[in-house]
C-alpha cells in the first residue's frame, strides 16, 4: 500500500510538473493533457471502461496472486513497483537506513511510438542510504525495449543498469519455483554521496547486500485486492514482505586518487512491497504520509494516512502479530496522528508520530532517527529510518509525499 | 552669451543649407550607413559562431567530454552494446542517433541545406546529476521544462528560433502552425513532431528530438555515438579509463572537441573575419572621408559667409563635428538593424562553411542590441573622427586664405621619394612573409603589405603614366590630349578614391583569379579521377559482386578504414589497381610515374594526399608505419606519390584495393565500369534487391555536373562580395569626381567658351575618369595575380593543407576588366549626368 502511495504521488507531481511548464505554451498544453486524458496514470478510471491503447488493464477484486510468477512484471498494467527499504547496523553500532525501488510505468500505446528503440514500457530507479551524518542517493530512468532495464523471470532479476536484484538460489536448484523466487536474493548498486561533512567525504557507495526470507509473504487488503481509497475508487494488487534479514557490506570509494576504499559489514531487517495497477488517484490528492514497523516484540506494522482535498484524510494499516495472524486496521481501530512538525529542505515536515491501536496494546511514538532524509529526486519526497518508544519499541521507515 | 549666439546662428544656417546640399547629405549618410551596416553584420557572424562553439552543451546535454563510436562502418554501434555498457555500471553514456534531411512543407522544399536530425536518449539523461545541475542553474527554465515534458510523454522535437523562423520563412507561409506540418525527406514523407522553440546555441543547424521520436521518423537509422556526461573529478577519469579498458573490440572511446579547442581551430575563421571587419573600415574610411569632402566643398559658399559673419572657426568645427556625431548615432541605428539581417542572410553559408571545415557545430548566437550599438558607434566614431582630419584640415586651409598657392616642387619630391621607400619596403617585407612565415595571421599581413604597396607604387607612377599617355595621343586629337592633361591634374587630388578602387581591383582580380584557378583544378582532377562509368553509393549487407560479375560489369569497391597516425585519425583508402585508374590518378609530386604504379600495384609502396604530405611533413621516398589495411599489423610503408586531393579536409593513405579486407573496413561506394546495357541490367538486378537506383546509383558525367554546381554556389558568395566591393570603391570615386568637378571648372569654361559643346566636354570628362580607373586596373593586374598566389600557395597551403597550380586566363582578366569599368561608369555617371544639366552660364560663371 505504502508503495501505490508513493508512485501515485510521483505520478500526479510528474504530470504536475509537465502541467505548470504546459500552461506556458497553450498549444503544447493540449497535446499533453490528451495524453493525460488518455494515459488512466492520474485519472480516475470506472471498472470496465478499459481501452486497451489508452488505459491500463483494470484491478478488480478476487484475482488470486501466484508465486513466483506475479513476482514478475505486468506490463498491461500502468504503474508497477518493487520496493524495499531497510534498518541496518554495522559492527561499531552505527545505524544506516536503505532503500532500493524499481518502478515501471506503461505508457499508453497511441503516445508510445514502438520502435526497434522503444516499447511502452518506462523504468525509474530509486536508491538512498542514509546514515546519521551522511546521505548516498541516486535516480536512474530507462525504456523497455533496449535492453539495460526490466524484469526477468528465471532466475528472477530486477534490474537497471547495473543496479541489480538476482536471484540466489543454488545454481544447482532444480526446482524453477525456487529460481525464479524472488528471495533468497543479492542486491547489489552504487550511489553517489549528496550530503556529508567534509571530513567524512566518501564519494560513492558500493552496496552488496544478501536478502533471506524469514516469514511468509503477507497479501494486502482483501486476499491481495487492496481498496485505497474511502471510496473504494482506488485500488491495487498489492502483496509484502515484512520478514526479511539482510546482511552484506557497504564500500566507500573515495573521489581523491590518493586515498583508498575502505568497506564495512553490515546487516539488519528488510521489508518488500510489490504492487501494481492501472486505478490511481486525482489531482485532489494532496500527499501520504507512510510507516512501516519492526517493532521488538516481533510483530510489523504498516500504517498510512491518505490526504484528499475536500475530504477527510483516509486512514487505514495492517497488523502482522509475531504469530502470523494478520489483521486489516481501519480508522475505527487505528489512531495516527503526527505529533511534531519539523524544517526540512524549506519546507515543515511531520517527522514525529503517535499511533495508537488500543485493540492490540499499541501506544507508540514514531520519531526520524535523522531529520535530513530527503530523497532530491525529479520528483522529490521524504524516505527515512523511524525509531519506536513507548509501549513497543523497535525501528522502521517513514515516508512522506506531496509536502 | 556671444559665443553661444554664434554657435545657435550657425547651427541654423547648417539646417537652412540642407536643401542645397541634399546629395552629398545623402552620399554621406550612405556612406556611414554602409560602414556601420557592414561592420555589425562581421561582427554578428564573428560573435554567433564565437558563441556557438563556446557552449559546454552538446545536443543540450552539458559537460559532454568524450564519447564512443564504432571503429569502422563495418560492425556498427547496436543498441545491445549500448545496453551492455549501461549494464556494466556505466549510467553515464546517452545514446544518440544523427542524420541529415530534407524538410517539406507540402510539396515544396523548405530547407536549402540538409537540416540535421538527431535523436537523443532523453529518458536516460535525465536523471545524472550533470543534467539535473544544469536545470538547477540554467534560467532557461521554460526549455528544460520542455525538455523534462519531452523525455516522458510528447511527441515534439527542438530547434533554435531561429531556424524555426527561417523554415516557416522558406514555406512563405503566414501560418503561424507551419511546424507542425513538416515532411521529412519527400512530401509524403514522415511528419516531424511539434518543433519547440530552445534558444541554446549549441543547437546549431540541428532538430533535436527523443530518440524513440528519431527512430520512429528514421526507422532504419544507426546509433551515431554514446556521449559520456561525466562529473568532474579523479573519479570521472577513473571511470573513463574502466569504460576503454571494458569496451568491446569494435568500439573506442573518443574525446569530444571542447570549445577551447574549437576556438583554436576557429582561430583562422575569426582571423578572416577580423581581416574582413578591418577592410571594411578601411574602405569605409575612403567613402566617408570623401563623402564628408564632398560635403565640406558643397557647404564652401555658407562656410565662407559665416566666417564673414563673425563666427569663428571653432564653432564651425564643432558644431559640424556634432552634426556627424548625430548622422552617425542615426546611421549605427539602422545600420545595425541592416547589419543583422545581412548576417541572418549569409549565416546558412557561414555555417556550412565553418561546419565542414572544422567539423565543429555552428548555431545562431545572441547578440545584445545595445553592446553591438556600443562597439558599433564606437568605432564608426573613431573612424569618422579619422576622416574628419584631412577635410577639416583643408577647409580650415581655405577659410583662412585668400589665394592659391604655387605648386611646392620641393615638397613634390619629398612625396615621390617616401612613397618609393614604402613601395620598396613594404615589398620587401611582403617577400620576407610568405617565405619565412607559416603563422596565418602573418600571411593576412602580407596580403594587406602587398596591396599597399601596389597603392604607394600607382600613386608614384600616375602622373608619369599618364603623361606617357598624352605623349602616345597624336596632336589632332586635341580635345583628348587636354582631357588626359587634366587627368594628370586629377590624379594628384584624387589620390585617396583612385587607392581604394585599386585595392578593389586588386582584389577582384585576386579572388577571381584564385576561384577560377581552383575550379579549373577541381574540374579537371574531377573529371580525371571519376575514371568510372558510373559510382554506386551503397551501405547495405548484400554482397553485389557477383550480381556485377554476372553482368559483365568490373565493380570495384572502394573501401576505408580510420586509423591512428602521429596522434590524429587519418583515412586508410582503397584505390582501385586497373587501367582506368591508373590513368585517373593526378600527382602533386612523383619521380617516375610507371615505377610509383607499379610499386603501388605490388603494394611496396603508397600514395599521401597533399593534406598528409603537408601535415606530417612527408616527402617521397619517406619510409612510414601504418596498420596494415586488413590485418593491423604495423608494416612500414614508402610513400611513392604524393596526389591532388582538392577539398578533402581529411588525411589520406592511399592503398591498393587487393590489401583490404571487406570483413574488417567499411565499403559505401562502388566505381562501375561497364557499357550502358550492361549497367541497365545491373540496375535491374539491383531493383529486385529493393536498392534505391534513383539516388544512389550515379552517372558519373551527372556526378561531375552536381559537383561543379555545388562548387559554384559556395562560391556565389565570393561573387557578391567582389561585386560589393568594387560598388563601394566607385561610390568612393563619384564623391572625389563630384569635389573635382568644381576644381575643374576653370579649364570647363575654357573649353566651353571656345565652343566645345555640353555633351562633348562630359564625354571628355568621362574619358578622364574612366583613363584613371583603367590605368589603376592595369596597376592591378599583376598585384591582383600575385594576391592571387600567395592565397592558392601560402594561405591555402598553411590553413588546409593542399594547394592546386594558379591558372591566369586571359578572359577572366578582360571580364572583370569590363566588369569593373561598368560598375565605376555606372557610379560617376550620376555626377557627371548632374553637371551636364547645368546651364551654360554656370559653367563659365566659375569665379563666384
Amino acid at each position: 500500500m505504502a508503495k501505490l502511495n508513493k508512485v501515485t504521488w510521483l505520478v500526479v507531481m510528474l504530470l504536475l510538473v509537465l502541467s505548470s511548464f504546459l500552461a506556458i505554451k497553450t498549444d503544447f498544453f493540449d497535446n499533453v493533457k490528451a495524453q493525460v486524458q488518455t494515459s488512466g496514470m492520474a485519472n480516475r478510471l470506472g471498472a470496465g471502461a478499459s481501452n486497451q491503447d489508452t488505459i491500463g488493464q483494470q484491478v478488480v477484486a478476487n484475482y488470486p496472486i501466484r508465486f513466483p510468477a506475479d513476482h514478475g512484471e505486468h506490463p498491461a498494467f500502468d504503474i508497477e513497483w518493487w520496493y524495499l527499504t531497510a534498518n541496518l547496523e554495522d559492527e561499531q553500532g552505527n545505524i544506516y537506513g536503505l532503500q532500493w525501488t524499481l518502478f515501471r510505468f506503461r505508457t499508453p500505446t497511441q503516445l508510445a511510438d514502438k520502435t526497434r528503440w522503444s516499447n511502452d514500457q518506462l523504468y525509474m530507479g530509486h536508491a538512498s542510504v542514509n546514515s546519521l551524518d551522511s546521505h548516498w542517493f541516486a535516480e536512474k530512468f530507462a525504456r523497455g525495449e533496449v535492453g539495460n532495464a526490466g524484469v526477468k523471470l528465471n532466475p528472477l532479476q530486477l534490474y537497471i543498469d547495473d543496479w541489480n536484484w538476482a536471484n540466489s538460489a543454488s545454481v544447482s536448484a532444480s526446482d524453477a519455483t525456487e529460481t525464479q523466487a524472488l528471495l533468497p536474493a543479492n542486491l547489489v548498486f552504487q550511489i553517489p554521496l549528496i550530503n556529508a561533512p567534509k571530513e567524512q567525504k566518501h564519494s560513492v557507495l558500493q552496496v552488496s547486500v544478501a536478502l533471506q526470507q524469514q516469514g511468509p509473504f503477507i497479501l494486502q487488503g482483501d486476499k491481495g485486492y487492496s481498496i485505497k481509497s474511502a471510496d473504494g475508487a482506488y485500488a491495487s494488487y498489492y502483496y509484502s514482505n515484512p520478514s526479511i534479514d539482510i546482511a552484506g557490506q557497504f564500500t566507500f570509494v573515495q573521489d581523491k586518487a590518493d586515498q583508498q576504499s575502505s568497506s564495512i559489514a553490515v546487516k539488519g531487517k528488510a521489508w518488500f512491497d510489490h504492487e501494481w495497477t492501472s486505478q490511481l488517484v486525482d489531482r485532489q490528492t494532496l500527499g501520504w504520509d507512510w510507516l512501516s514497523l519492526h517493532l521488538d516484540d516481533g510483530s510489523k506494522l504498516m500504517a498510512f494516512r491518505m490526504r484528499i482535498k475536500g475530504q477527510a484524510d483516509y486512514i487505514t494499516g495492517t497488523l502482522v502479530q509475531a504469530d502470523g495472524t494478520q489483521t486489516l486496521l481501519t480508522k475505527e481501530n487505528l489512531s495516527l496522528k503526527p505529533s511534531a512538525w519539523i524544517e526540512v529542505n524549506q519546507r515543515k515536515l511531520p517527522l514525529s508520530w503517535q499511533v495508537n491501536i488500543p485493540q492490540f496494546n499499541i501506544n507508540i511514538a514514531v520519531k526520524t532517527l535523522k531529520n535530513e532524509q530527503w530523497n532530491p529526486a525529479l520528483i522529490a519526497y521524504y524516505e527515512g529510518m523511524v525509531g519506536v518508544s513507548g509501549s513497543h519499541s523497535g525501528k522502521g521507515f517513514l515516508e512522506l509525499t506531496g509536502y | 552669451m556671444v559665443i553661444n549666439a554664434s554657435y545657435f546662428y550657425f547651427a541654423r544656417m547648417l539646417l537652412q543649407s540642407y536643401r542645397h546640399t541634399k546629395f552629398s547629405l545623402v552620399m554621406l549618410l550612405s556612406a556611414l550607413l554602409i560602414a556601420t551596416s557592414g561592420l555589425s553584420a562581421v561582427l554578428v557572424i564573428n560573435h554567433s559562431a564565437k558563441q556557438s562553439y563556446e557552449q559546454e552543451a552538446t545536443y543540450l546535454l552539458p559537460n559532454v567530454s568524450h564519447q564512443i563510436v564504432a571503429k569502422n562502418q563495418h560492425q556498427a554501434l547496436s543498441k545491445d552494446d549500448y545496453a551492455a555498457l549501461k549494464r556494466l555500471g556505466f549510467s553515464e553514456l546517452v545514446a544518440y542517433a544523427t542524420s541529415k534531411h530534407q524538410l517539406y512543407q507540402g510539396d515544396k522544399l523548405v530547407n536549402k541545406r540538409r537540416i540535421s536530425l538527431t535523436g537523443i536518449d532523453l529518458v536516460s539523461a535525465i536523471a545524472l546529476p550533470t543534467f539535473q545541475q544544469k536545470m538547477r542553474n540554467d534560467q532557461r527554465a521554460q526549455a528544460d521544462n520542455n525538455l523534462l515534458g519531452l523525455a516522458f510523454s510528447a511527441n515534439v522535437a527542438f530547434s533554435h528560433p531561429s531556424l524555426i523562423k527561417r523554415l516557416t520563412q522558406a514555406a512563405s507561409s503566414t501560418d503561424s502552425t507551419v511546424n507542425t506540418k513538416l515532411s521529412l525527406d519527400s512530401p509524403a514523407g514522415q511528419l516531424l513532431p511539434e518543433l519547440q522553440a530552445i534558444d541554446d546555441a549549441s543547437l546549431g543547424n540541428d532538430i533535436v528530438l527523443d530518440i524513440k521520436s528519431y527512430f520512429r521518423l528514421v526507422p532504419n537509422g544507426e546509433i551515431s555515438g554514446l556521449l559520456w556526461l561525466g562529473q568532474s573529478g579523479n573519479n570521472n577519469n577513473a571511470r573513463l579509463q574502466s569504460l576503454a579498458a571494458q569496451l568491446p573490440a569494435h568500439l573506442t572511446l573518443i574525446a569530444m572537441t571542447s570549445g577551447e579547442q574549437q576556438g583554436e581551430l576557429t582561430k583562422s575563421f575569426h582571423l578572416n573575419l577580423l581581416a574582413m571587419a578591418l577592410l571594411m573600415f578601411v574602405v569605409c574610411l575612403f567613402i566617408v572621408l570623401n563623402a564628408v569632402n564632398l560635403l565640406l566643398n558643397a557647404r564652401m559658399p555658407w562656410l565662407k559667409i559665416s566666417r564673414q559673419l563673425g563666427i569663428s572657426r571653432g564653432a564651425i568645427f564643432f558644431i559640424q563635428a556634432v552634426e556627424l556625431l548625430l548622422f552617425n548615432l542615426l546611421a549605427c541605428g539602422v545600420g545595425i538593424v541592416l547589419g543583422m539581417y545581412l548576417a541572418n542572410l549569409v549565416s546558412p553559408t557561414v555555417q556550412a562553411t565553418l561546419e565542414s571545415l572544422y567539423n565543429v557545430t555552428v548555431g545562431f548566437g545572441n547578440v545584445s542590441f545595445l553592446s553591438l550599438f556600443m562597439q558599433v558607434f564606437s568605432i564608426s566614431l573613431v573612424g569618422s573622427a579619422l576622416a574628419l582630419m584631412l577635410p577639416f584640415r583643408q577647409v580650415n586651409l581655405a577659410l583662412n586664405q585668400t589665394k592659391t598657392l604655387p605648386p611646392n616642387h620641393h615638397q613634390h619630391r619629398r612625396w615621390q621619394t617616401l612613397l618609393l621607400s614604402i613601395a620598396s619596403s613594404l615589398a620587401l617585407f611582403t617577400l620576407l612573409i610568405v617565405n619565412f612565415a607559416s603563422q596565418l595571421w602573418l600571411l593576412l599581413i602580407a596580403v594587406a603589405c602587398l596591396i599597399l604597396g601596389g597603392c604607394a607604387l600607382l600613386l608614384l607612377s600616375y602622373s608619369s603614366v599618364l603623361a606617357l599617355i598624352c605623349r602616345v595621343i597624336p596632336e589632332r586629337l586635341l580635345l583628348f590630349r587636354v582631357s588626359v592633361k587634366q587627368s594628370i591634374a586629377l590624379s594628384s587630388k584624387s589620390k585617396i578614391a583612385c587607392c581604394a578602387f585599386f585595392i578593389a581591383a586588386t582584389s577582384n582580380i585576386g579572388m577571381n583569379l584564385m576561384v577560377d584557378s581552383f575550379r579549373g583544378a577541381t574540374l579537371s582532377w574531377l573529371d580525371t579521377r571519376l575514371a568510372a562509368d558510373y559510382y554506386l553509393y551503397y551501405k547495405g549487407e548484400q554482397d553485389l559482386t557477383d550480381i556485377a560479375k554476372q553482368e559483365g560489369i568490373i565493380l570495384s569497391k572502394l573501401l576505408e578504414n580510420d586509423i591512428d597516425y602521429q596522434g590524429l585519425t587519418i583515412q586508410q583508402y582503397s584505390y582501385p589497381s586497373t587501367e582506368t585508374f591508373k590513368n585517373a590518378m593526378v600527382y602533386y609530386q612523383v619521380e617516375d610515374k610507371e615505377q610509383a604504379w607499379q610499386a603501388f600495384t605490388a603494394n611496396q609502396g603508397i600514395f599521401v594526399n597533399q593534406q598528409f604530405a603537408f601535415h606530417f611533413n612527408a616527402a617521397l621516398g619517406d619510409s612510414i608505419n601504418l596498420p596494415e589495411p586488413s590485418t593491423e599489423v604495423i608494416t612500414a610503408y614508402n610513400i611513392v606519390g604524393i596526389v591532388y586531393d582538392f577539398g578533402n579536409p581529411s588525411k589520406q593513405v592511399l592503398f591498393p584495393v587487393q590489401t583490404f579486407s571487406s570483413a574488417r573496413s567499411a565499403s559505401s561506394i562502388y566505381a562501375l565500369e561497364g557499357s550502358e546495357q550492361q549497367v541497365q541490367a545491373f540496375k535491374n538486378q539491383l531493383v529486385k534487391l529493393n536498392i534505391d537506383i534513383d539516388n544512389s546509383l550515379i552517372k558519373t558525367a551527372d556526378l561531375l555536373a552536381m559537383s561543379m554546381q555545388t562548387f559554384d554556389r559556395t562560391f556565389l558568395i565570393t561573387d557578391g562580395l567582389n561585386v560589393v566591393t568594387l560598388l563601394v570603391a566607385a561610390l568612393s570615386l563619384a564623391c572625389a569626381i563630384i569635389v573635382l568637378s568644381k576644381d575643374m571648372k576653370p579649364q570647363n569654361m575654357l573649353l566651353r567658351s571656345l565652343g566645345v559643346s555640353r555633351l562633348t566636354s562630359q564625354i571628355l570628362a568621362l574619358f578622364q575618369y574612366l583613363l584613371l580607373c583603367i590605368v589603376a586596373l592595369i596597376f592591378a593586374s599583376p598585384f591582383g595575380i600575385m594576391l592571387s598566389w600567395i592565397l592558392i600557395n601560402a594561405i591555402n597551403y598553411h590553413a588546409f593543407q593542399w594547394t592546386y597550380p594558379l591558372q591566369i586566363n586571359v578572359f577572366t582578366l578582360l571580364q572583370i576588366y569590363a566588369v569593373s569599368l561598368s560598375v565605376v561608369l555606372l557610379i560617376i555617371f550620376i555626377p557627371t549626368l548632374r553637371a551636364s544639366r547645368k546651364p551654360l552660364i554656370e559653367d563659365i560663371r566659375w569665379l563666384n
